[in-house]
């Protein structure tokens, strides 16, 4: 699972300072340690290379030029993932990404049911969710995050947080029990 | 099933299974969803359907080819650090070149009259070197990206100089004396154009011209 303490907050904080005093080796360490996660995470967020590369390179050109504004409420990268949620919400907006809820039309045939696997019907179907309930699913269970750090880097309330997972939940569901091949499994669930 | 009205906080520990999932909850917390799913089926069906999506997230098999920016490069997109070249408008730029000009000049004619004045800035060579037997030597300035290794810098260096005349000082500044076909500003903007959309190139500016020596 990839949790965001895999470096110390300590150390990040040291980090940030000297980023804040415009210490350009201080920022290099800092891109080492950040640069693959943001990307990773905004690539499953985005599905686009390109979207992805531009949003990280925003995200870490904020940190350097906004560095001494970190008030140290939250751990450091609860901070930065902070900022790469707020500079994901601005690209979709500016891009106009859409995000349309499964319909039958979208998906395959019977003749080709056997070549999907149910896990890639959830997918899908998390990646049909509305941005804010895509990506607070992403910062939980892709980044692992405990719900106050999820509501610290979405800057909503626990409460909130926790409404956005259980409509994730129910808008998938209700997504799945639309289609064909899901029903079947959703039969099969049952029964176990 | 368990009845939902004799579990007080049964919303509470509902509210907490997405997190029991991920396993950020304290391990207080934990035992009591835990031990709230073996008694609440629908509980129990929640908790399957959030798994679910937990495995959707986690198996999915993306490893996506890690762009190779280098810090540099972001920096970069902030601009020059204090003591680089900026990139100003192109009518203020053209004024600096054209007051740069007539400076180095007015400095060579002194120089060569005896006064001996010493300027610190533009940098400026001696009109004694050997590569000003025809024409106006141009002095350039260049500067590279960090990570670009010296081979690469004298690289696109040499490629410039025709006169066989470049040095580089303590702060890998780059001094290149150039011939020019086209001297006019014009000629000398679009030329630090053209070197600075070359890979690796951070900056090139024009500091000095130099006359020969008659």
């Amino acid at each position: 699972m990839n949790r965001l303490s895999a470096s110390s907050n300590a150390t990040d904080l040291s980090v940030l300072r000297r980023v804040a005093d415009k210490d350009r080796q201080a920022f290099t360490e800092l891109f080492d340690n950040y640069h693959p996660r943001l990307f990773r995470f905004l690539f499953r967020l985005t599905r686009s290379h390109g979207a992805a590369e531009e949003i990280t390179n925003d995200v870490l050109l904020t940190l350097w030029q906004d560095a001494g504004n970190f008030r140290g409420e939250s751990r450091v990268s609860t901070w930065i993932f902070g900022i790469a949620y707020r500079q994901s919400l601005k690209y979709f907006r500016k891009h106009k990404m859409e995000f349309e809820p499964l319909h039958d039309d979208d998906l395959p045939t019977l003749e080709i049911e056997g070549q999907l696997e149910k896990e890639d019907w959830v997918r899908q179907g998390i990646h049909a969710l509305p941005p804010k309930q895509e990506m607070t699913v992403m910062l939980v269970y892709f980044l692992g995050l405990s719900c106050a750090e999820t509501a610290t880097v979405t800057g909503v309330p626990a409460s909130t947080v926790k409404t956005r997972m259980f409509h994730a939940r129910q808008k998938l569901k209700q997504q799945l029990e639309l289609t064909k091949i899901p029903r079947r499994w959703l039969q099969e669930d049952t029964h176990d | 099933m368990t009845n939902r009205r004799h579990v007080p906080d049964h919303d509470v520990l509902q509210d907490m299974i997405p997190w029991h999932l991920n396993g950020t909850l304290s391990d207080t917390d934990a035992r009591r969803v835990a031990a709230h799913l073996q008694d609440c089926d629908a509980c129990r069906s929640m908790s399957a359907d959030f798994e679910a999506m937990r495995t959707a997230v986690q198996s999915e098999e993306l490893t996506p080819l890690i762009p190779a920016t280098r810090a540099a490069e972001i920096l970069a997109m902030d601009g020059p650090a204090k003591g680089e070249t900026r990139n100003k408008p192109l009518r203020v730029r053209l004024a600096v070149a054209a007051a740069a000009a007539v400076f180095a000049v007015a400095l060579l004619i002194s120089y060569i009259a005896g006064q001996g004045s010493r300027v610190d800035e533009p940098v400026f060579h001696t009109a004694t070197s050997e590569g000003s037997a025809q024409g106006v030597d141009y002095v350039l300035h260049m500067q590279f990206i960090e990570n670009m290794s010296t081979t690469e810098r004298r690289k696109i260096v040499e490629s410039l100089v025709r006169v066989g005349k470049w040095t580089v000082d303590e702060n890998d500044v780059y001094a290149v004396h150039l011939q020019l076909e086209d001297p006019s500003l014009a000629g000398l903007e679009a030329y630090e154009n053209r070197l600075r959309s070359l890979h690796g190139v951070k900056s090139a500016e024009f500091v000095a011209i130099q006359l020969p020596v008659r």
